[in-house]
């Protein structure tokens, strides 16, 4: 199989982009809509191309220089999915959302298909240089895309609070990037996890550690864990709705692949054993916090917006509980796939968080931003569809049988009790105890939204070809997921086994020529003649030294 | 005590505090002040680049970054034409305190870090021999578009978000492509 059909469908969403910004050129004024639908169009493709060819064993690729710096498998392939699913939803919703709020251009779009881009390139990335590109290129078009309703001076906060905080993050991140090149000289998260797993002498437990630290922290502010979520609340609530659709359910996604991936890799060297540091305690300590906070929190707001931003909060905690109780057995019994339900999970809370997001993108005519919860009074009443589809997205958020958010929670909960039944406990208890606290907020959106008179002038629909799909498609697999799941669990643990990378993995790339990564990146492009001498210098020798005197 | 950890030890001072200047009073409450002090982070750390033999980057650093992105940064605050009240006053918030201490355990802690990781970083580059042109143009040229072909890709992706991201948000309100 030839590499470009390999990684097509990466191509197919970056090539989507570019075809919308020229097309975007061609349509006249106030016709922008149908760009919505060629976006959708072009992540179908990308997702079809990607079911066919990543989801089985993972994809030899010929080319050394795509071997070394992506693995395609069915970690890249579950969480793309994920991202496109939530990708075309945005796009739907936003084709009449967008010329309502007077952001008329198809630049959403082809931000969107850019985002897309990075994110399936973070996720599929092994090469810590790609890693990084993909996050920021998946970053930087949503900062964009979050300042993009210019009449709104709360858009515009959120564009540069989301950029100045994702820029902090970026560079710590980065930091604990050069900690790792510098604890292991290599690049390619592979050979960091052979490296540490066949030289525990060789590389600085503390510099590992630290770059533990770094990444964990940079991570956790994508994913919105507290501490690190102060920015979450205020983007989500200036962001364009459907912009809030696709940072809730894809970015979450893509981070959490990559969180995941990162530090269950990193956890298993023996830089970590027997100090009194884990990376365990770190993650459970942003699993409680964010848990209590994000449920605590989104009790006392008002806006239907902020209420889901805090939900978004307290997942991210139920999420790190599943990915540390993993991580929690990885370094005592070395167990060394990802929490079974992780990949479910996110899957059913982006489809619940878009369906929630949609129906709010599918209310207020333009310039009405107010989200707050007595506007969607009597929503029920006056627009029975949009109030079933808030209904049954906000119960599945919820974690309500039957559906798919109830089915997410419970096979997490149980997962992580099945990891270590005594010692678990306390921290399902607690989960178990916040998620009834968050149904309090949950269930005031439903009653406000089905048992309340409006008071004054009650929020208007708008009418949506597009979004009424979306809304339809998230209802359908918030049901169909909580119904009938196994297929979707089935899918989900095979991409948690190949979530963490061991150094076996390289077996896999047997095709690719000689892994170049050995020797310092520079240098790697040079080809060598067998038994020819080169003259070479190091850092720390004597020579090497001299010849800057 | 070689030539060059002296050389290293007065960049490495430089350029940190250069980047504190940046954001500290006195030089941080005057946006021109504070280019100016990003300048010199920006001048020593092309220096600390020569002393690990990447030439290449060490021009760049200061083609780009001390020429070019300072000249864009240096237009950008003259165009804002701000004048002295303009300029927030120096106010000690508890915010302030508790980001200080913050920063400053931070430091500490990635201080502990580098001086206990030495020695990792030792054996590390000790076992990773570098070549003659290591830095030159053909070397990162050749790395760039065989072994790092795909982030170089992608990064022209990135920068093609960045200049459409620049011109969304530079438009006008009203609309109109100015």
């Amino acid at each position: 199989m030839s590499d470009l059909l390999s990684i097509s469908p990466l191509l197919v969403t970056a090539f989507t982009g570019m075809l919308v910004m020229a097309l975007d050129l061609l349509a006249g004024q106030g016709r922008k809509a149908f760009l919505s639908w060629v976006t959708v169009a072009g992540f179908a493709v990308a997702g079809i191309l990607a079911y066919v060819l990543w989801s089985g064993d993972p994809v030899v690729l010929q080319r050394p220089f795509l071997a070394n710096v992506m693995l395609l498998d069915a970690h890249g392939w579950f969480f793309s999915e994920v991202v496109l699913l939530a990708g075309a939803l945005a796009a739907l919703l936003a084709a009449d959302h967008m010329p309502e709020q007077g952001i008329d251009g198809g630049e959403t779009y082809a931000l969107l298909s850019f985002s897309v881009t990075g994110a399936i390139l973070l996720m599929v990335a092994t090469d810590l240089v790609t890693l990084f590109l993909g996050l920021e290129i998946m970053s930087l078009a949503l900062y964009v895309m979050a300042a993009g309703k210019r009449s709104s001076p709360f858009s515009a906060e959120a564009g540069i609070k989301y950029f100045l905080l994702g820029g902090v993050a970026s560079a710590f991140l980065l930091m604990g990037m050069a900690f790792l090149y510098g604890a292991t000289g290599k690049l390619n998260l592979v050979d960091i996890a052979r490296f540490l797993a066949n030289h525990p002498e060789g590389a600085d437990p503390l510099l590992v550690q630290g770059a533990m630290i770094l990444l964990v922290v940079a991570m956790a502010f994508k994913v919105a864990a507290v501490p690190f979520h102060f920015w979450t609340p205020d983007v989500y609530e200036g962001a364009p709705t459907p912009v809030t659709a696709f940072m809730a359910g894809a970015v979450k996604a893509a981070a959490f692949a990559v969180l995941a991936r990162l530090v269950l890799t990193l956890a298993r060297a023996p830089a970590f054993q027997g100090t009194a540091f884990s990376p365990a305690d770190l993650l459970l300590g942003l699993a409680v916090v964010s848990m209590v906070v994000g449920n605590l929190l989104g009790i006392v707001q008002t806006n239907v917006k902020r209420i889901l931003a805090y939900s978004s909060i307290a997942h991210a905690g139920y999420l790190l509980l599943g990915v540390w109780a993993t991580q929690a057995s990885v370094s005592e019994t070395g167990v060394q796939t990802l929490n079974d339900s992780v990949p479910f999970y996110l899957l059913a809370y982006a489809v619940s968080t878009v369906g929630a997001f949609g129906v709010l993108a599918l209310l207020g005519r333009s310039g009405e931003e107010d989200m707050s919860l007595s506007r969607i009074a009597g929503l029920g009443r006056r627009h029975p569809v949009l109030g079933v589809a808030l209904l049954v997205a906000v119960l599945s958020l919820a974690g309500l049988p039957p559906l798919g958010g109830f089915m997410a929670k419970f096979n997490l909960f149980r997962q992580v009790l099945a990891a270590d039944p005594a010692g678990n406990l306390p921290w399902v208890i607690l989960a178990v105890v916040m998620s009834v606290v968050g149904l309090y907020y949950y269930l005031r959106i439903v009653l406000y939204a089905f048992f309340r008179e409006p008071e004054g002038q009650p929020v208007v629909a708008i009418s949506s070809a597009a979004g009424s799909v979306a809304l339809a498609v998230t209802v359908a697999l918030a049901l169909f997921l909580g119904i009938a799941p196994a297929k979707f669990l089935d899918a989900s643990r095979m991409a948690s086994q190949a979530t963490v990378l061991t150094g076996s993995i390289a077996a896999s790339r047997a095709g690719a020529a000689p892994v170049q990564t050995a020797t310092p990146p520079a240098a790697a492009g040079i080809q060598l003649k067998p038994g020819v001498q080169i003259p070479v210098r190091t850092f720390n020798s004597k020579e090497g030294r001299g010849n800057l005197h | 005590m070689t030539a060059e950890f002296v050389v290293f030890w007065i960049l490495a001072v430089a350029s940190v505090a250069g980047a504190l200047a940046v954001v500290l009073p006195p030089f941080g409450r005057n946006p021109l002040h504070a280019a100016i002090a990003l300048l010199i982070t920006f001048t020593c750390l092309a220096g600390l680049m020569v002393l690990l033999s990447a030439h290449l980057v060490a021009v760049l650093q200061i083609l780009v970054y001390a020429g070019a992105v300072m000249v864009l940064f240096t237009f950008v605050v003259m165009m804002l034409n701000l004048r002295r009240q303009d300029l927030a006053g120096f106010r000690i918030t508890a915010w302030k305190v508790v980001g200080v201490i913050a920063l400053v355990a931070l430091s500490v802690k990635i201080g502990i870090l580098l001086v206990a990781g030495l020695s990792g970083f030792d054996n590390v580059s000790a076992s990773a021999p570098i070549t003659n042109d290591f830095g030159g143009i053909r070397t990162v040229g050749r790395s760039l578009l065989t072994t790092y072909l795909v982030p170089f890709e992608a990064t022209s992706l990135l920068l093609l978000v960045a200049i459409v991201g620049a011109l969304i948000v530079a438009r006008r309100r009203d609309g109109g492509a100015s």
